[in-house]
């Protein structure tokens, strides 16, 4: 995970001191993989480009207090998001005149039409549904190890967790995530093991 | 099948609103020295602990207050667009420039270490259009230079200071007491209490009401937040002791008013003579905010 690991400093530095440009391409870098952590998180296409909107703006606001772990500000964004995502009526309360402002290009669709839709629809609503049965620290966790693939000590220094807390609180997690997504597997036996969401590529 | 990703108009549209954003906070991050403490109701409360407050009224020299010593007459010079205003030789014992200079337009002021201020149509003739810097001395520089557009108007007062820092002193118990400087918190830090007489809360009693020792446990901006929700509208009272910590004096409160971010005015008397030693790209946000300024009533200074 290198690669996403190295570079944002620089244009982190840009950006504090005012290079739109700089901020611009930070967005552009991580927009993606903050959406569809939101996305996971809440199972709804529009609120989960409402957390990332959300995140971003607080990552502005709130740039003076932003950490950068291994020179990378996803972390911090994923953390933001998934706080964000856990209160999202006061969080997203600061922006929503903003973010109800705007515009969005609305395709008209029907998701009820679209059977593999539905189905996938279906399941991401188990997996938030899952993911909100951990407490806020551990899902920190999750969201980093498991679904971003950060590296244990990343996401203990963006906790503010010692590594050996975080390993052993991350063991826990999993053990308490697998047991709410077998419990949903048992009661409404889909035919396969929980898929996440889709990672979509852009088109 | 959908793929599933961001709307792409909402998406621009958010691009663009954030890189406004950031233009618009560039190149000052700190636009107005009050600006810094927006938002920021947990540590309103702490600026007049400086004591220097108390010391520039004449009150009584509290144990590690800085002493601002003026060394030299202050030049006065106003000036459009990019100037720079000569000081002579600095006296012995200098230790920095203090510089205060009022826009008389809009504009933005660059200072030396990267140090800059904003002012906007709205500052100008208010007490808005006040910033405070005290520099620290380089050998050879006898001069300062505001850089900003050609058209902005700015008026600069500059001199020559010593400042100094006292030590802190301990009383019989072994506390330390004395203002809170750049060394950190004495064990009990001098206030005044709401009834104007001049003493000391116990640093931990202060660190539990103001909120500086929840914000060490917080991961978050949301759970700083919440925290803050929590105690809006509430006041913490803490009690005010006399030197010895025994003897309750009176009581500081400590305030979260709602609406109380982005307030400003006038320099607050606590602000006279605290010295600002800027690092680099960084603006001193005077710690003296009066209660008139961030609307909190928690701490009178006294009339005399």
């Amino acid at each position: 995970m290198g690669s996403i690991g190295t570079g944002d400093e620089g244009l982190w530095r840009q950006g504090l001191l005012g290079q739109g440009d700089a901020f611009g391409a930070l967005y552009d870098r991580h927009r993606d993989r903050v959406f569809r952590h939101a996305y996971r998180l809440c199972g709804n296409h529009h609120d989960a480009e409402d957390i990332m909107a959300a995140a971003f703006l607080e990552l502005w606001r709130r740039r003076k207090h932003v950490r950068v772990v291994e020179g990378s500000i996803l972390p911090w964004l994923l953390v933001t998001a998934t706080n964000m995502a856990r209160n999202r009526a006061r969080a997203a309360a600061r922006y929503q005149r903003l973010l109800n402002s705007l515009p969005r290009n609305r395709e008209a669709e029907d998701p009820a039409a679209d059977p593999y839709r539905r189905y996938q629809n279906q399941l991401d609503q188990d997996l938030a549904q899952a993911l909100a049965t951990l407490t806020s620290e551990d899902l920190h966790l999750v969201s980093l190890v498991v679904f971003e693939e950060h590296t244990i000590a990343a996401a203990a220094a963006v906790l503010n967790l010692t590594p050996a807390a975080a390993k052993s609180r991350m063991h826990r997690a999993r053990q308490r995530l697998r047991t709410a997504l077998d419990g949903k597997a048992t009661a409404q036996n889909p035919p396969t093991a929980p898929t996440p969401v889709l990672e979509g590529e852009r088109t | 099948m959908k793929q599933l990703h961001v709307d792409n108009v909402f998406s621009d549209a958010l691009r663009a609103e954030l890189i406004t954003r950031v233009e618009k906070a560039a190149p000052s991050r700190a636009r107005k020295r009050t600006r810094l403490w927006g938002g920021t109701a947990v540590f309103a409360g702490i600026g007049v602990l400086g004591g220097v407050g108390a010391t520039a009224a004449g009150l009584f020299i509290i144990p590690g207050s800085t002493q601002v010593t003026p060394l030299a007459s202050p030049v006065t010079e106003s000036h459009t667009g990019t100037a720079t205003v000569q000081l002579g030789p600095p006296p012995e014992g200098t230790t920095g420039i203090e510089m205060q200079l009022n826009c008389l337009s809009p504009g933005t002021f660059f200072y030396s270490r990267g140090a800059s201020s904003t002012c906007d149509q709205d500052d100008v003739g208010t007490p808005r259009d006040w910033t405070r810097y005290t520099i620290p001395l380089t050998p050879g520089e006898e001069s300062i230079t505001v850089k900003t557009s050609p058209e902005a108007s700015w008026k600069i007062t500059a001199q020559y200071v010593n400042t100094e820092t006292t030590q802190w002193a301990t009383n019989a118990e072994g506390d330390t007491y004395g203002a809170q400087n750049e060394n950190g918190c004495p064990d009990m830090v001098a206030v005044i209490a709401t009834n104007g007489t001049s003493g000391y809360v116990y640093r931990t009693e202060l660190e539990d009401a103001n909120g500086t020792a929840a914000i060490k446990t917080f991961k978050s901006p949301a759970e700083a937040l919440a925290w803050q929700e929590a105690r809006l509208g509430k006041d913490f009272a803490i009690p005010v002791y006399d030197v010895a910590g025994k003897n309750v004096v009176g009581e500081f409160v400590i305030s979260y008013a709602a609406g109380n971010s982005g307030v400003s005015g006038q320099p607050a008397m606590e602000c006279a003579g605290v010295p600002a030693t800027l690092g680099p790209g960084e603006a001193w946000p005077c710690p003296g905010l009066s209660p008139t300024e961030t609307g909190f009533p928690a701490i009178p200074v006294p009339s005399n």
